[in-house]
């Protein structure tokens, strides 16, 4: 019996001294690799509370690829690298504040001093949570649309983080959140990598080998070699600069910089448009359940945020290039989604606008009140066009969207700044323009109606109105209050932003282009005169149009210059044209060395020729301008766009 | 003869429920009594009074004439404590994510556990029966990833419990069965967001305004505003056999089977051995007892940490009455403890530590237990 009290004794002693201690913890081996999902569960959330973020991420991989439907290891995981490269809602509040208000320009988390590696510290961690938040919505057999349209939607994989621990609920605001900073930085990441580093295409080609970095493969993907996310992140932020994200207007964007090719711009378009189709979707569920609770504190604490996504979303919709479709809801007849017959038309006058008439005068007025969409067009025949009521009934969606930058709002507004650039002059009154601004704007639409067809004598020569209808011209052709959106590209179409075309071919048949690179000129631009030699080494500088041509001309002939080239307005230098020079090959520029004079003369021209085909000329016929180009990735024209207008 | 092949039969049934485990869902009841929480959750072979419904019912054998109790106790911890702080310091920023997030450090990523029960309980010789409702409710404030969402978890069991002993002399054994039916309010510990009706219900709970501590422990039930109810019926059993005058070895099955719902509850078979002497001195009976069990032996997940049990008790008997106790133990790894003193009204306190990680060590939730009780 003593040696009973004695154990007794002895087991109460213990008790005291390992209070809260754990005995058999030291028959388990820590971090071992065969460590349970509960386990590494537990092991990197004590992480996240010591603070250790990084190690935390490395428990919470380990947990994710022990057990995939662990909702909680992908929610922690995304949790832990936003807190590793310090991220929270606040920061993400504050960016997408300081960019509204017009307090500053451009997109959050980008601006003139923003950094590569700066950039890829948002990018990868958001990219990464994303992808876990992603998960843990993925349906495992049924694709889950994010778009009405079901354009955007998450496949199903099989293998989803889908053990009930973490609602939808719950990754719902914050994957809304951070797919609206993953879709504004996404055509970044050319490769699709997670990442914006400074070399493209290392998930294709990891050693960068040439044979690699020549297969087709790659080239789609990185266009301009392994510097390519480098450049479009510097033209990224050009794009970006002018942008205000709380008064959306396409007149802040310049598609050159997406690319100077047309035909990347839908997928520049399509690597946002996911993301932000996905935000959109979260966030105005979120945004739904706080207003149907009336929790209108926390509606208004992200409100800001699910406004611009709105808004972006809606923007980037618009602006597909290409696609036989009315992307900006102004065709004449309902169903956005269903192709039709794209809109030809010339821009015969060179304006930049598409004349109904030309056979009809306004007397007093000015000469924009012939052009389709002009308000005082709506104004003096409202019989062409579809009413805003009309409208509404045709888009009960776009009705519904009571936002400062809806599709209806900017119509609007855009019809008044042109209201407000009418002179007053001639039958121009003061109440006539205080009515186009009351009553012609918020009633009638730029959209012309089903059944008005083109008149003998217009710009609109065939096609349905407002599918493809904008030229790649920094200017709003059928004055909807979008610019360069829904931009097309076809056969017997201008679509760069220049031609020869004028109004001696108004009722001509318009031949596209006929140029062909004869043997001894292949250079891919049509040559003025074959009996020339080429150049070696500028073997451009006898093109037609190109920027070679003009700057040899500017240095050898300048007044020759005017005789051969249409100018740019006003007759000064273009910006675009200047920085076209520097992208020219460096070792053709470190040869010939053009001082800024000669740079300045040669882009006070565009690459319209306006003088007579050449009679030993690659031209052999039709008008200059219209289908020049190749399919060949090559600027043919010298206009800085590369296949803007090809021959298909 | 007979009971002996009822049990062979009930002890076939439990085998094939944990062949099948797909036919089972979650763990039963888990209300064990403080005395057996003190000794680390053993007393397979030596629980003895009503407890015994709930952790073998062969320890009703033997019971006194007549015996009547009832107890309540409130289990609390220093994290507990600090979210109790927390939210009276914090409710209002409850509508601003930025201020709540800027508050947030303290508490972020921690549960806070919550348990009380209550408990009635008769003993009639070899029959007993208890009424318990035990409740555990779960707190937390986080960040799921960037924007802070409340996680609630509740689990609460009434229990209507009645069982009786039986003598076997063929055998040399006690076994016993407990009948009982449960009332479950459930809700799994999870986070809740924005666009979960459940989020809506908890934030309004938790925004009323309170002004002391026990306003704000209250708030932690906010889980019951969102769980979900479940019922049914299930049984207990279990056999003890005295080895020597000091020894008893004991197997208990619970559930076995338990229905919740129309679906099975996950059965347990718990294993244990006791060694019980006692003393007297000067007509004080001195009862000592040292446990060794092995619990949860259907269930192949469960690590071994938490299936080794061990516990040692002392209680002194005056006029056969108890009348003080001591009682340490070791569960999932950790020391427990518990003493209890009085006569016919007792006060007692328990200290009670479970491993809710997955390993030794790793999480400890710990509880101090604080009970009154009445004994006739």
């Amino acid at each position: 019996m003593n040696q009973l009290h004695r154990f007794m004794g002895l087991a109460f002693a213990a008790s005291l001294v390992l209070w809260g201690c754990n005995l058999f913890s030291p028959l388990t081996s820590d971090n071992s690799k065969d460590a349970s999902y509960e386990i590494l569960l537990e092991e990197g959330k004590q992480a996240v509370n010591k603070g250790d973020y990084s190690r935390a991420r490395e428990f919470f991989q380990r947990a994710k690829a022990k057990y995939p439907a662990g909702s909680e290891a992908h929610l922690f995981h995304a949790k832990a690298i936003m807190a590793d490269y310090g991220h929270d809602f606040t920061s993400f509040n504050n960016e997408f504040n300081s960019k509204k208000a017009g307090q500053q320009k451009g997109i959050p988390f980008l601006d003139s001093t923003t950094t590569l590696s700066g950039i890829d510290s948002v990018y990868f961690p958001v990219y990464s949570a994303v992808a876990d938040l992603e998960q843990i919505l993925r349906h495992s057999k049924d694709t889950l649309f994010l778009s009405q349209d079901k354009k955007q939607f998450l496949l199903p994989n099989g293998d989803t983080a889908s053990d009930g621990k973490v609602s939808e609920g719950v990754a719902r605001l914050d994957l809304g959140l951070l797919q609206a900073v993953k879709a504004m930085l996404a055509p970044l990441d050319m490769d699709g990598n997670g990442r914006v580093d400074s070399t493209c295409g290392r998930n294709i080609c990891p050693t960068l080998a040439p044979d690699c970095l020549r297969t087709d493969v790659y080239k789609a993907t990185c266009k301009t070699g392994p510097l390519s996310e480098v450049k479009r992140f510097q033209t990224f932020k050009q794009l970006t600069q002018n942008l205000d994200i709380d008064n959306i207007n396409s007149n802040d964007l310049e598609a050159r910089y997406v690319s100077t090719n047309p035909n990347d711009i839908n997928g520049f378009l399509d690597a946002m448009a996911g993301p932000m189709a996905g935000s959109n979707n979260n966030l105005d569920s979120v945004n739904n359940a706080l207003a149907s609770h009336n929790e209108e504190k926390l509606q208004s604490q992200i409100g800001g945020i699910v406004g611009s996504i709105k808004d972006l979303n809606n923007f980037l919709a618009y602006m597909r290039h290409n696609d036989s479709l009315d992307n900006d809801f102004d065709r004449q007849s309902v169903g956005p989604s269903v192709k039709g017959d794209i809109m030809v038309w010339h821009d015969y006058n060179r304006d930049g606008r598409i004349r109904f008439d030309y056979d009809r005068t306004y007397e007093g007025y000015p000469e924009t009140a012939g052009d389709i969409g002009h308000p005082l067009h709506r104004y003096f025949n409202p019989d062409l066009y579809v009413s805003h009521q009309q409208f509404r009934a045709r888009y009960p969606q776009l009705a519904a969207d009571s936002s400062e930058n809806s599709r209806m709002e900017l119509m609007i507004r855009y019809c008044r700044e042109l209201v407000s650039a009418i002179p007053q002059e001639g039958n121009v009154t003061s109440a006539l323009l205080d009515s186009l601004s009351a009553n012609t704007c918020p009633e009638i639409t730029s959209v012309l109606r089903p059944e008005v067809r083109p008149s003998p004598r217009s710009d609109w020569l065939s096609g349905t109105f407002g599918i493809d209808e904008e030229m790649l011209d920094r200017r709003d052709n059928d004055l909807d209050g979008l610019r360069d959106e829904d931009t097309r590209n076809a056969v017997g179409m201008d679509d760069d932003d220049d031609s020869a075309i004028d109004l001696e071919h108004l009722g001509q048949e318009i031949i596209p282009m006929q140029w062909k690179d004869v043997s001894t000129h292949v250079n891919q631009c049509p040559d003025i005169d074959t009996t020339i030699a080429m150049i070696p080494g500028n073997p451009r500088r006898g093109c037609l149009g190109s920027l070679e041509n003009r700057l040899h001309l500017a240095r050898t002939a300048s007044d020759s210059l005017p005789k051969l080239y249409s100018p740019f307005p006003d007759q000064i230098s273009d910006a675009d044209c200047l920085d076209d020079i520097e992208k020219l090959d460096p070792e053709f520029l470190a040869a010939e060395n053009y001082t800024q004079i000669e740079k300045n003369t040669a882009c006070t021209y565009k690459h319209i020729w306006i003088a007579p085909r050449p009679p030993h000329s690659e031209w052999s016929g039709g008008v200059l301008g219209v289908d020049e180009e190749y399919l060949d990735g090559v600027d043919n024209d010298g206009d800085g766009w590369v296949d803007e207008d090809v021959k298909w | 003869m007979v009971t002996a092949a009822y049990f062979r039969l009930l002890l076939i049934g439990v085998l094939g429920l944990g062949v099948y485990p797909s036919l089972a869902v979650e763990r039963g009841p888990t209300y064990r009594g403080l005395r057996a929480e003190a000794q680390g959750l053993t007393g397979t072979a030596s629980v003895q009074g009503p407890h015994a419904l709930f952790i073998n019912p062969a320890g009703l054998v033997g019971g006194p004439p007549l015996r009547m109790e009832t107890t309540g106790y409130l289990g609390i911890n220093g994290t507990l404590i600090d979210y109790a702080r927390w939210g009276a310091d914090n409710y209002q920023h409850l509508n601003d994510m930025d201020s709540l997030l800027a508050r947030i450090e303290p508490v972020d990523n921690k549960w806070a556990t919550f348990s009380n029960a209550f408990t009635l309980s008769a003993q009639f010789d070899d029959y007993a029966l208890s009424v318990v409702e035990d409740i555990r409710y779960s707190v937390t404030v986080g960040k799921a990833v960037i924007t802070p969402v409340p996680g609630v978890g509740m689990l609460s069991d009434f229990i209507l419990s009645f069982g009786r002993g039986f003598t076997d002399p063929y055998y040399a054994m006690r076994w016993g069965l407990a009948v009982k039916y449960i009332y479950r309010i459930r809700f799994d510990r999870r986070l809740v967001g924005t666009t979960d009706e459940e989020f809506y219900r908890v934030k309004r709970e938790w925004e009323k305004p309170g002004t002391g501590f026990w306003d704000h422990i209250r708030k932690l039930g906010a889980a019951s505003e969102v769980a979900e109810t479940s019922q049914g019926f299930g049984l207990n059993a279990g056999a003890v056999r005295d080895l020597g005058n000091d020894f008893t070895v004991g197997a208990a099955f619970l559930d076995f089977p338990t229905v919740m719902n129309s679906e099975w509850v996950i059965p347990d078979l718990n294993v244990g051995v006791s060694y019980h002497p006692s003393i007297e001195i000067m007509d004080w009976r001195h009862q000592f007892q040292v446990n060794a069990d092995l619990h949860h032996l259907l269930d192949p997940d469960m690590p071994w940490f938490k299936q080794v049990k061990f516990g040692v008790a002392w209680e002194g008997f005056a006029g056969g009455r108890p009348l003080a106790s001591l009682g340490v133990g070791l569960n999932d790894g950790y020391p427990t403890f518990g003493a209890r003193l009085g006569y016919i009204f007792y006060l007692s306190y328990t200290y009670f530590v479970e491993e809710v990680g997955g390993q030794p060590g790793q999480t400890p939730l710990s509880f101090h237990k604080f009970n009154a009780e009445l004994a006739f």
